[in-house]
């Protein structure tokens, strides 16, 4: 387990889980990325909720252990997906699109340790959260890739 | 990157009434048309009207009882105005309106479809009138939202209560991406994406989304 940090290192990476409601479609509803709602705080969160996905130390399954972590602390549709950013890029383009300067923090759950929080991140700002969906989160995983865990 | 942003004048909803009352002399007989269909869905009271608007979700219900009641209160809505839409779009719409509440992908503690913003999507679909149909999502909030991609260029518009919109488009050029945002009534909605060559976007021509 990583060390108490106050800040996650600019240099790692966070996952946010993008539900079938907030996936960029086509008419078809084939799956093209993601919305800018996918990346809005709801009026009661204090931050963005995301995995922090160097929390797992190996390179090789780290992507897969950080979904698996989020199916364990909440339900997750088969049609979802998770959206991967860099820290680093990520203030960058909140900075550079909505002058915020965001903190991104380990906020840890006693069933999702991996759990962390983008702060300061204005609510409403639609040109911003369109950066966040276009420049900063520009991994998608489906969760259809990914294997079940063997106890699940 | 660049990064540009432009935000519509807020107009009021009677002034964009008084607009289209004063060009009609100047309109063809089509846009005169879609303008009357909008304007007698602005005139029923059942749409749009923010008294009418979907009931937040009752605890008591399953959640799978509070998706259908939402979902039959648009597809009301929609019959109202079913003969002006082709029935195939019709069909594919009342798909995408299924798959987004399917209670195996819903997420907890936000809203299904509001009727407002439902309402204010369709007001906009009769006057875009886009040949080339967008994909669909929803806000927390229950708002509608609307996705047309090409390529690496997006446009995304958020239909919301009271018959207002609001967009944010991104373009790709050789030297960089520009971006802009527009919030205004949906009246004013084709005014504000014109001059970001709607045909890139709604076309089904791909040599018509091509950039300007």
């Amino acid at each position: 387990m990583p060390p108490k940090i106050a800040n996650i290192p600019d240099e790692d990476h966070v996952m946010r889980h993008v539900p079938w409601s907030k996936l960029r479609k086509d008419e078809n509803d084939n799956v093209l990325g993601f919305l800018p709602h996918a990346f809005e705080r709801r009026p009661a969160e204090d931050y963005l909720s995301v995995s922090w996905v160097e929390y797992y130390t190996d390179p090789a399954t780290r992507v897969r252990d950080a979904v698996w972590g989020v199916r364990q602390a909440r339900a997750v549709g088969g049609k979802s997906a998770f959206a991967i950013g860099n820290v680093g890029k990520i203030k960058e383009t909140c900075l550079s699109a909505g002058n915020a300067k965001v903190r991104v923090v380990p906020e840890p759950k006693d069933d999702w340790p991996a759990h962390a929080g983008i702060r300061r991140l204005p609510r409403d700002d639609l040109d911003l959260l369109e950066a966040l969906a276009t420049d900063a989160f520009t991994e998608i995983v489906l969760n259809e890739t990914i294997a079940p865990q063997n106890k699940e | 990157m660049t990064s540009i942003v432009v935000r519509a004048e807020r107009t009021s909803l009677g002034q964009s009434s008084d607009l289209l009352t004063s060009l009609e002399p100047a309109l063809s007989l089509q846009t005169r048309e879609i303008a009357r269909r909008i304007q007698a869905l602005q005139n029923q009271p059942s749409l749009g009207s923010p008294s009418a608007d979907t009931p937040h979700p009752s605890t008591e219900k399953p959640l799978h009882e509070n998706l259908f009641d939402a979902l039959a209160a648009v597809k009301v809505l929609t019959s109202q105005v079913a003969m002006h839409l082709n029935s195939d779009w019709r069909a594919k719409l009342f798909h995408q309106l299924d798959s987004l509440h399917d209670p195996a992908e819903w997420e907890e503690g936000d809203l299904p479809v509001q009727q407002a913003s439902f309402a204010t999507f369709l007001k906009a679909m009769l006057t875009i009138n886009p040949a080339r149909h967008p994909g669909l999502g929803l806000s927390h909030a229950g708002n509608l939202v609307a996705a047309w991609t090409t390529g690496k260029d997006r446009l995304t518009i958020e239909f919301m209560l009271h018959d207002r919109v609001r967009w944010v488009l991104s373009l790709h050029y050789e030297d960089g991406l520009v971006r802009y945002a527009g919030d205004a009534p949906v009246t004013r909605l084709a005014e504000g994406l014109a001059k970001h060559d709607p045909e890139h976007w709604f076309s089904r021509a791909p040599e018509n989304r091509e950039h300007p």
